[in-house]
């Protein structure tokens, strides 16, 4: 018995040196995505205003789609439109949707009772960009070739060529004022006459040529975020901008370690920015506190993310995103890559 | 390899040289490494002798007949390579390369006994780990323990069953910073046969199935796996 006491105090020493108390952080598991796999390349998307249904542009196979985000999120209607749908906007009494061509000169203005085009017509532009209603009549539309943007009158269907620069649009319609991100600063114009007038505020200018990759305007109307890049130094950037939509001076800096590919802020003022850049465990949109500019949360989402492709539901019970998961890419089928599907994140309380 | 040599009667010594393989394939976000901006796959690959094992045994037989007990120590050298490096000249991860980089003391227990037809066996082997490597980096303690129950009536051929439980605790980095995606338990069952093929010479092959884990974090695992082995005695 007493050779066994040696062996019994080795066992039970080694037993005792392997005690692990170190927890895990708060982590997310594959099963926690939300995903709907569509595989399409989009340029916009953009939440309904009754919260059931998400609308994205399909740029490379020419359509608009209608996503159920009800329950169990559902593409239950596709509606083909004209060459690459690049930027759409709802139009101020919730009726319609206005949808930009990058591949043709025309707009094409679909009713969401029917999800159906009401009609199109032709504009001078070419390479449009984006678009925005100024009200219910007025359209403003910018493109990346053509030096000025134009005023589209759906009543009279007359195109007004205005004295703003092309650049991504943003518009406060209650105090008729638009704002023009371009390559280079911010503009702010007062549109409410037929003529827009340049005010007397300019942002400072960003001293590279930028690109921009996404540009809202907050619910409350006062900031106005950009999420830009430097085309010739993609680690440049570091941060989404905030700008006081009054004096177009900065309110804040969002730092993400990359550029913004896009910014959505909720109706109680919560801030998800999806940056370009994966950390070293995943991509992650971050979201800040608007009082503070600090992370608050971080989401762990599937894949790459897209410019312009992130929007957030008004009850901020969710947020949306189209991600891009390199595993998939090694696909057969001609020109197809890098295609995106649609994340839903449900946002922490 | 492992060579096994009795010295004295009741002392044996043992030496278990290993060569690694590692293929460590995965896709990156864009981002996750600067040499490779836009992402896409990215491979890292290691191989050589890992660290060799060097043990001395020491039998009791302290239930007069059953139940002899082997009872073991030795060492985990430094020998296996530490340095490997990704196709862009970076260093690779730490438990990518085939050594650890830090000389370990090693304890294993063994008992068998014959039932039968039968052969019963449990055993346990523990690795410590006593200090970081040059780069700052500190492997878990690792507890094996296992149980076989093998079929040795036929000459010719040879089988049986393992249950294998396998505890391992994170790495960590300088300072103690702990590792993630490390340490966890994990309970293997195994199905082996094999045949012997001379005197001299076995070949056995060995399925594993894990039946419970329980990992921190994300840990990528094999819903089995299938090893070949084989086994040559020789005297000098």
């Amino acid at each position: 018995m007493n050779k066994l006491i040696p062996i019994i105090f080795l066992l039970s020493v080694s037993c005792s040196l392997y005690e692990d108390n170190e927890q895990p952080d708060i982590y997310f598991e594959i099963h926690d995505f939300d995903i709907l796999e569509l595989g399409k390349t989009v340029s916009d998307m953009i939440v309904g205003t009754n919260e059931s249904y998400l609308y994205l542009s399909d740029f490379n196979n020419n359509s608009l789609l209608k996503v159920n985000i009800q329950g169990e999120m559902e593409l239950i209607d596709e509606l083909i439109l004209g060459s690459h749908p690049i930027s759409m906007d709802i139009s101020p009494d919730k009726s319609k949707l206005a949808v930009a061509m990058e591949g043709e000169s025309k707009v094409y203005i679909v009713s969401l009772s029917d999800f159906s085009i009401s009609y199109s017509f032709s504009v001078s532009l070419m390479n449009m960009n984006d678009i925005v209603y100024l009200n219910n009549q007025r359209l403003l539309i910018s493109s990346k070739t053509d030096p000025t943007v134009i005023a589209y009158d759906l009543n009279t269907n007359t195109e007004t060529s205005q004295s703003i620069l092309n650049g991504e649009l943003v518009v406060n319609s209650t105090d008729s004022i638009a704002y023009v991100a371009s390559s280079s600063s911010i503009k702010k114009y007062d549109v409410s006459n037929n003529q827009a007038s340049l005010e007397p505020y300019v942002a400072d200018p960003f001293g590279f040529y930028a690109k921009i990759n996404h540009f809202i305007i907050s619910p409350d109307k006062n900031t106005l975020f950009l999420c830009l890049s430097n085309p010739d130094d993609h680690t440049g950037i570091k941060s989404v901008y905030a700008y006081d939509a009054k004096t177009l001076t900065f309110s804040g800096q969002y730092k993400v370690n990359s550029s913004g590919m896009g910014v959505a802020v909720s109706n109680n003022n919560r801030i998800f920015i999806a940056p370009t850049d994966a950390d070293e465990n995943g991509v992650f949109v971050v979201e800040f506190d608007a009082q503070t500019k600090l992370e608050s949360n971080y989401y762990l989402v599937a894949g790459n993310l897209k410019e312009r492709c992130i929007a957030v539901d008004q009850n901020a019970e969710y947020f949306y995103v189209l991600v891009n998961s390199p595993g998939d890419n090694n696909s057969f089928e001609p020109y197809n890559s890098f295609s995106f599907d649609l994340q839903r994140v449900h946002i922490y309380d | 390899m492992i060579l096994n040599a009795g010295i004295f009667p009741n002392v044996s010594f043992s030496a278990f040289i290993p060569y690694r393989y590692i293929l460590n394939e995965k896709v990156l976000f864009r981002g996750q490494n600067d040499n490779q901006y836009e992402g896409g796959l990215y491979s890292r690959e290691a191989y050589g002798i890992g660290d060799i094992i060097l043990q001395m045994s020491y039998q009791l037989n302290p239930l007069k007949g059953h139940f002899p007990v082997l009872i073991g120590a030795g060492v985990k050298l430094a020998n296996g390579k530490i340095n490997a490096v990704d196709k862009y000249d970076n260093r690779i991860s730490d438990n990518l390369q085939v050594g650890s980089g830090s000389v370990d003391p090693v304890f294993s227990l063994y008992t068998n006994e014959p039932i039968g037809s039968f052969m019963f066996s449990t055993g346990a082997f523990t690795r410590i780990s006593s200090r970081e490597n040059i780069y700052g980096y500190k492997y878990g303690n690792e507890l094996h323990a296992l149980t076989n129950l093998d079929y040795i009536e036929s000459d010719l051929f040879f089988g049986g069953v393992q249950l294998y439980y396998l505890l391992t605790t994170r790495d960590t980095y300088q300072y103690g910073k702990i590792a993630r995606d490390r340490g966890g338990k994990s309970v293997f069952f195994s199905a082996k046969m094999g045949s012997k093929i001379t005197d001299d010479f076995d070949l056995e092959i060995i399925f594993q199935k894990p039946v419970h884990q329980d990992l921190n974090e994300s840990q990528l695992t094999s819903s089995y796996s299938i090893q070949i082995g084989t086994l040559y005695r020789f005297t000098l």
